[in-house]
């Protein structure tokens, strides 16, 4: 066939266009594909969420206080409180919590000018938090797992999917950037650890919470038809606690292992040693989080299975391979304290320490699988996650909010989380484990145990409003050089990837100008080209 | 190309031009509708696993698994499995085309894929009338009606799908040198097919 028609020279760019101008105001909010705008909004909503989980969270421990004095909340209320606690705390607050810091930061960090599929992302914001709306809706009208009203469960399952799906769009948008929309040079071996660990992450949310979605499709229509698959609400959670727990939970938190991985080369002022390596450790821990395959209300047998004991004792491996070469960069280079590097170091102990807990649960002989002991594992790992991702927002300030946020409350903040998770998780280890290995305990053992939980709860929680206020209240602070004009640093840490390249905040486009990438730290390559 | 053409008749023979750059466009839509796919394969299996468990506990615990009465004929979901092997070649024929230039033909191949999509469309709620399943009477029920339902909803996407991308080709937007939405629509259409591919077997065939 003869050709006629002379195809485009330059192809269209519909997958990544953003309009020229920001529109100012709130239509401007309203209508942004900004990923930074985008990106802010779910940070700022999360928080808010989190709020919610934080305090249910506090009632549930408050109830496990066994005292006939003390009944802050009824029976029927009890569980409904419980699995909105688990809902909240892991899909409306951590994951849009990470995803908000990763908009911002990760087309930073791999040198794009904007979000792959900008109008996908910022669709994933404004349907999450229509349907975080709608879940938090469902519980107040008696809904949620085991709850009163028929209608109101229905919501739940309806807006509990459309959720996971917003949050899934919004880990497409973010993995298609890094693959897509690279600065010419990096390949992926020169990707940040942090762009790596969210790709990683990512791709893994991808792959395990559709599977959530179908079975909250099957609820539905179970629990609008008959209800002889599935039975009554009661039995909803079940399904889909799979997803609050090991090994599912260490999908959530690899981005910890990006953001230590950034935080700790640039403030130990080193080249990462053995790069590919360290980068293999978070692909396979990611690996090790597909948790899917866990659903103990289908297979009961699962925690008993080859794959899960393996996959919980595998799991440590890459942790402890990646502390070690982080152990190598402290011992190459100097560092100086900063409120960053503390919430990096509380974050990746917490990990250790949480897939040490799951490697010890899943031993048989422990006996300790599907118990109190299931519950410390995942505190560990989601709030190991909490104390990264916020540690992620004090590194990446002049980024993400415009202004650098107070180290000293930064660092009482890391600290307070710290403490309040081990004081949170760690008593119920012991008492899982003393439930299954002496009988004779006392029971007032375990009533200062949920006490001790009660104050770790209480610590997280100030940690995180203290972090939170810190953060906000940097945003209305002016650094004036001097001259009465604003003049905030583009690169305080003396950074080695991109986003530090750029101003802070940065521009619409994000670069006017990138510097030649051609390894994994361009901007440390420039300085010491500078200096020669 | 259209300079080289002229001069060819008027009997003038020149070398051809060289090749042109290719496409500055990162492969955004191609890499989007891989995440897609995959997302969309992970929530079938694991629907299908649920599926498959169920009807394991429930053949050892009772020795059947479909309620007494339920007949689920093979003749129309070997038909609809037939019609979205079709539906490939003319999908794979129409990226063929475009990859050539050759518009005919490729709306031609698009044209008949969205045919066929339909005909599965009709082909399936055909089997719905014929196999006396009541959704709320057992867990076969509910399980065959959301997982073949929700495979008919993903039909019904990757048409709209091909048809936006047929639109776009109507518009010009894809040729040979930059055809990644016609491709990215067509590995859509065969991750559709492929996934009906293990329904039809885990449902259809064994039942």
């Amino acid at each position: 066939m003869a050709v006629i028609e002379s195809p485009p020279e330059v192809a269209t760019e519909g997958a990544t266009a953003v309009p020229d101008r920001q529109s100012t105001g709130l239509a401007g909010f309203l209508g942004s594909g900004d990923h930074k705008v985008i990106g802010r909004a779910y940070i700022v909503m999360s928080l808010v969420f989190g709020l919610a989980a934080a305090v249910t969270g506090e009632l549930v421990a408050v109830e496990r206080i066994d005292t006939s004095r003390l009944n802050v909340l009824s029976v029927d209320t009890q569980f409904q409180v419980f699995t909105f606690h688990s809902v909240s705390a892991t899909f409306l607050f951590l994951l849009p919590l990470i995803l908000g810091l990763a908009f911002v930061v990760v087309p930073l960090q791999v040198g794009a000018p904007t979000i792959a599929f900008p109008r996908a992302a910022a669709a994933s914001f404004w349907a999450w938090l229509i349907s975080g709306g709608l879940v938090v809706t469902s519980y107040l009208i008696n809904g949620g797992p085991q709850g009163g009203r028929s209608r109101g469960v229905d919501l739940w399952i309806v807006a509990l999917a459309a959720l996971l799906a917003a949050l899934v769009l919004g880990s497409a948008c973010l993995i298609a950037t890094v693959l897509g929309l690279r600065a010419p040079g990096m390949n992926l071996g020169r990707v940040p650890m942090f762009a790596w660990s969210m790709l990683v992450a990512g791709t893994m949310w991808l792959l395990t919470l559709p599977v959530l979605v179908g079975v909250l499709v099957l609820m539905y229509e179970d629990h609008k038809h008959g209800r002889v698959t599935f039975g009554e609400s009661s039995g909803m959670y079940d399904r889909i606690v799979w997803a609050f727990r090991h090994p599912q939970v260490y999908a959530f938190a690899v981005p910890v292992l990006g953001i230590a991985g950034d935080v700790l080369a640039v403030t130990t002022r080193s080249r990462q040693a053995f790069r590919g390596v360290a980068m293999g450790a978070i692909a396979a821990f990611g690996a090790f989080g597909f948790g899917a395959f866990v659903q103990l209300s289908v297979y009961g047998d699962a925690v008993k299975q080859p794959a899960y004991i393996g996959i919980s004792l595998l799991a440590v491996t890459p942790v402890l391979l990646l502390l070690a070469l982080w152990a190598d960069l402290f011992r190459r280079g100097g560092f100086s304290f900063s409120a960053p590097l503390l919430f990096a170091v509380a974050a990746v102990l917490m990990l250790l320490v949480g897939v040490l807990a799951g490697a010890a649960g899943a031993i048989p002989a422990l006996k300790v699988a599907n118990t109190e002991w299931d519950a410390a594992v995942t505190h560990y790992a989601t709030l190991g996650a909490v104390i990264a991702v916020l540690g992620g927002l004090y590194w990446w300030a002049t980024k993400v909010i415009g202004r650098p946020a107070g180290q000293a409350l930064g660092g009482f903040a890391a600290l307070s989380l710290l403490l309040g998770t081990v004081l949170l998780a760690f008593p119920n280890l012991i008492s899982a484990f003393l439930r299954a290995h002496s009988k004779s305990t006392k029971k007032g053992v375990f009533q200062a145990l949920a006490i001790v939980e009660v104050v770790g709860g209480g610590l997280i929680a100030v940690g995180v409003v203290v972090a939170a206020v810190n953060l906000l209240g940097a945003m209305r602070r002016r650094s004036d050089g001097g001259d009465g004009r604003d003049e905030v640093p583009s690169d305080p840490w003396q950074g080695h990837t991109l986003e530090w390249a750029t101003l802070s905040p940065p521009p619409l486009h994000n670069f006017s100008s990138l510097p030649v990438v051609s390894s994994p730290e361009p901007m440390l390559d420039q300085r010491e080209e500078a200096s020669a | 190309m259209a300079t080289a053409i002229a001069d060819t008749a008027a009997g003038h023979t020149v070398p051809a031009l060289p090749s042109a750059a290719p496409p500055t466009r990162p492969r955004l839509t191609l890499i989007g509708t891989a995440l897609a796919s995959a997302a969309v394969v992970m929530m079938f299996a694991g629907l299908i696993g649920v599926y498959l468990s169920y009807r394991s506990e429930s053949l050892s615990s009772t020795g059947k698994w479909l309620p007494t009465g339920t007949s689920i004929p093979l003749t129309p979901a070997n038909t609809a499995m037939f019609t979205l092997v079709l539906s490939v070649i003319t999908m794979q024929w129409a990226v063929y085309a475009v990859a050539n230039n050759d518009r005919p033909h490729a709306y031609l191949a698009l044209g008949l894929t969205i045919f066929f999509g339909l005909c599965f469309i009709n082909m399936t709620s055909f089997l719905y009338t014929q196999m006396e399943l009541g959704v709320a009477k057992s867990p076969a029920g509910a399980l065959i009606y959301v997982i073949t339902g929700a495979h008919l909803a993903l039909v019904v996407i990757a048409l709209l799908y091909a048809a936006l991308m047929t639109f776009r080709t109507l518009g010009g937007e894809y040729t040979g040198r930059d055809r990644e939405g016609i491709t990215a629509a067509s590995m859509f259409w065969y991750v559709t097919v492929a996934v009906f591919a293990v329904i039809w077997y885990a449902i259809y065939v064994t039942k």
